[in-house]
């Protein structure tokens, strides 16, 4: 006996991007839409702000059981698998790339372009901002070019931020408000933040967009059927032809009922791991290599970003715990002109507690009891202390990815993904002079503002992977093509982070939302339009 | 606190009852000692571990959230594992019951050496005893509570990371961790009201 569910429109995944697909596609299309997901259906709202104060109390994970046990792999970014995916304890930070991230072959003479520019994702940018609600001020116009103010006025700088911003901006480089999806007013449905402090892993009262109020609103409408705990193993392509004409599915709750995903269109929208893995676990006597494959690309060009941080002090009396998630970002090194040797990276400046910590020795080793605690904080917290990092882009070599690792399989015997970054030759040349000049920013900051550099700490973590599938003008340099859609199988499209060429320099999920935006228009036209279609969702 | 594989709690919890039970209680057939601290030791070492300007009403306040906090304390659950990792970890053993232990023998050392109960012992001759039971702490840095391997620096290592301790170190009424106006965030957190 074998379980099946038709569709017109299959979603693997329930992340952020999984959500912009089917609801750009519910409100503008006639489509019956499934969305599959591995991972556990997630609590409601009104548990969260328990939750919370768990994680605060006890470290606990404030999303329970959102991994698949023995479902994962060495070096993931992260193991939460559950509806909603990462988004649900993202930081809801919302930069844009720049202009350059898309053409740094033919700016600067290293890495790959993407088929697709800038201004081709800049409608999907401003629609992605209006659906999951950006709060934002427009930095300077040759900086943060945009065509469409913010949906929300920017989250206001706290006082720590306006005292920070006055202090960095006497380098001589302009900071603004990080636009960020959290709601400076009501928005949607959501209330207006109110400075919770736990953004990641969790906002209390939604503020923070995460794709459970997409997913809920959807379902309430009898948009979209959401069909948890089941994983998604392979992927079938039709006896002619080259479309996918099936995918196989194990319900964790029913494993020895075979489930079979039947639909006209099927989305992969399961981030930049488990994307390419499910297209190399769908290899079959004809396709050898695994779905989308024939380049050989699938799995490969994985990257990310690498960041250098500073701890600073700085000559300002500073209150830490105001809104500290919050954050001015610059993006005067983000669009360089010409390049002697190439080196972008964004710019970020927080509020901070670095050697300011209470603590239990002094630092001749005292043991401090009672006031001495207290004294002692105090006399180190006189002056402020300030994060700043910049993130950098790590051009990736052709073998940075996944690979399928036939000794460590799953739960259900399926292998795992073995994954292993790699810069490519030209990037890891940069990587020294790179970190180098950004010490020189944070050095040049410190001696227009004053203070002191207290650390200086490159990480060598590739923060927002991105690639796996990566686009591509034609099958020979990538697996889909500008709209996400697979070269090979007409019917087939990876959105979101697996597709980007290069992870830029700056926070990715909402290039990957503008992405799958993009993806879902072109999906669209696979059906016909709704009557009267309510437009991007933004009305609030 | 570091979180700890399923394998390490249970070579953690194997470990537990031998520093836990002190050895006059484990070997005489005593009934079993209480799994929480006594209250009024643990308010005793608060008077003497804590500062001063909490007043006595924000020491009991400390005493009690500290005794509701490891109250709730869930061992091997699964702790936050956010961005940057795949590994899933889980919370330590209850320090609860080492800890009341430790109280216990700071009361009988007090009795022994002084002749009075550890309550009511001089505040420096209490915190003589704390220091000696601290003596084997190197680390500069305050733990997570849960890790601490002493009832004293649990105490302290939650009070510090505590909102209040926040408010008190800066003379402010910051509030962080707190739902607060969005539209307050660009002002100065007002000092902090007398006796708060």
């Amino acid at each position: 006996v074998r379980r099946v569910i038709e569709s017109d429109l299959c979603i693997i995944g329930s992340g952020i991007t999984a959500a912009m697909v089917a609801e750009k596609v519910a409100q503008e299309r006639t489509a019956r839409i499934v969305v599959v997901e591995a991972g556990d259906d997630v609590v409601d709202v009104g548990s969260r702000p328990a939750l919370r104060q768990r994680y605060i109390d006890y470290g606990e994970s404030p999303w329970p059981h959102d991994h698949v046990e023995g479902h994962g792999a060495d070096g993931i970014q992260s193991r939460s698998m559950l509806v909603g995916g990462q988004a649900m304890h993202w930081g809801g930070v919302t930069p844009r790339f720049s202009p350059e991230d898309f053409r740094v072959r033919s700016l600067y003479g290293v890495g790959d372009d993407w088929p697709i520019t800038y201004d081709d994702l800049e409608p999907y940018y401003v629609e992605a901002e209006r659906r999951i609600g950006v709060a934002g001020e427009a930095g300077p116009p040759e900086l943060d070019p945009r065509s469409a103010p913010y949906p929300m006025p920017a989250l206001p700088l706290s006082y720590n931020l306006v005292l920070l911003r006055a202090w960095a901006e006497k380098s001589g480089i302009p900071f603004w408000s990080q636009p960020s999806a959290k709601n400076s007013v009501d928005y949607r449905g959501r209330a207006a933040c109110c400075r919770n402090d736990t953004c990641s892993p969790i906002c209390p009262i939604g503020a923070k967009y995460s794709p459970d109020f997409t997913w809920r609103s959807l379902r309430g409408a009898g948009r979209v059927e959401l069909v948890t705990r089941t994983m998604v193993r392979k992927l079938v392509v039709a006896d002619v032809g080259a479309s996918i004409d099936h995918a196989i599915a194990t319900s964790r709750d029913d494993p020895s009922t075979p489930l079979e995903l039947r639909a006209r269109v099927f989305v992969i929208a399961a981030g930049y791991v488990w994307s390419p893995h499910l297209l190399l676990l769908s290899a079959s006597s004809r396709y050898p290599d695994g779905l989308a494959n024939r380049s050989g690309l699938v799995g490969r060009y994985m990257t990310g970003h690498r960041s250098v941080s500073a701890f600073v002090r700085v000559p300002v009396k500073l209150y830490p715990g105001i809104n500290t998630q919050h954050s001015l970002v610059s993006k005067q090194f983000m669009r360089p002109r010409a390049l002697a040797r190439y080196v972008r990276h964004d710019l970020r400046v927080w509020e901070a507690t670095f050697a300011q910590e209470p603590r239990l020795r002094d630092d001749n080793g005292r043991l401090m009891l009672g006031d001495d605690i207290l004294a002692d904080w105090r006399a180190r917290a006189e002056q402020g202390s300030a994060r700043l990092r910049a993130y950098y882009d790590v051009l990736p070599d052709r073998s940075s990815g996944i690979t399928l690792d036939a000794a460590n399989r799953n739960p259900w015997g399926d292998p795992l993904p073995r994954i292993a970054f790699r810069d490519s030759d030209a990037s890891a040349k940069l990587r020294d002079h790179t970190e180098e000049s950004i010490r020189r920013v944070f050095e040049t900051m410190v001696r227009a503002g004053g203070g002191e550099i207290l650390a200086v700490r490159p990480s060598g973590f590739q923060d927002h992977p991105v690639g796996g599938c990566r686009m591509s003008h034609d099958a020979s340099g990538g697996v889909v093509d500008g709209w996400g859609r697979a070269h090979e199988h007409e019917n087939l499209f990876v959105v979101g982070a697996p597709t980007c060429v290069t992870g830029g320099c700056a926070n990715g999920t909402l290039t990957f939302c503008a992405l799958a935006l993009r993806a879902a228009s072109e999906i669209g036209n696979a059906f016909p339009a709704r009557a009267a279609a309510p437009g991007n969702g933004a009305s609030h | 606190m570091s979180g700890i594989s399923r394998r390490g709690f249970l070579r953690a919890s194997a470990a537990l009852p031998v520093i836990a039970l002190p050895a006059c209680e484990a070997t005489s057939g005593a009934p079993a000692a209480s799994a929480s601290p006594d209250p009024a030791l643990l308010r005793a070492l608060a008077e003497a571990v804590l500062p001063t300007e909490l007043g006595e009403a924000g020491t009991a306040a400390t005493v009690a959230g500290f005794a509701r906090w490891l109250a709730g304390y869930q061992p091997v659950a699964e702790r936050d594992h956010g961005y940057g990792t795949g590994e899933i970890t889980y919370t330590a053993p209850d320090p609860g019951p080492g800890w009341a232990a430790q109280l216990r023998a700071l009361d009988l050392e007090s009795r022994q050496r002084f002749g009075t109960g550890f309550a009511e012992l001089e505040l420096d001759r209490r915190r003589e005893l704390v220091r000696a039971s601290l003596a084997r702490e190197r680390a500069t840095a305050l733990p997570e509570p849960a890790d601490a391997h002493t009832v004293a620096l649990g105490l302290l290592a939650w009070f510090y990371a505590s909102p209040a301790a926040n408010d008190l170190c800066f003379r402010a009424s910051i509030g962080r961790l707190t739902c607060r106006p969005l539209a307050d965030s660009p002002e100065q957190p007002p000092p902090l009201a007398p006796g708060a």
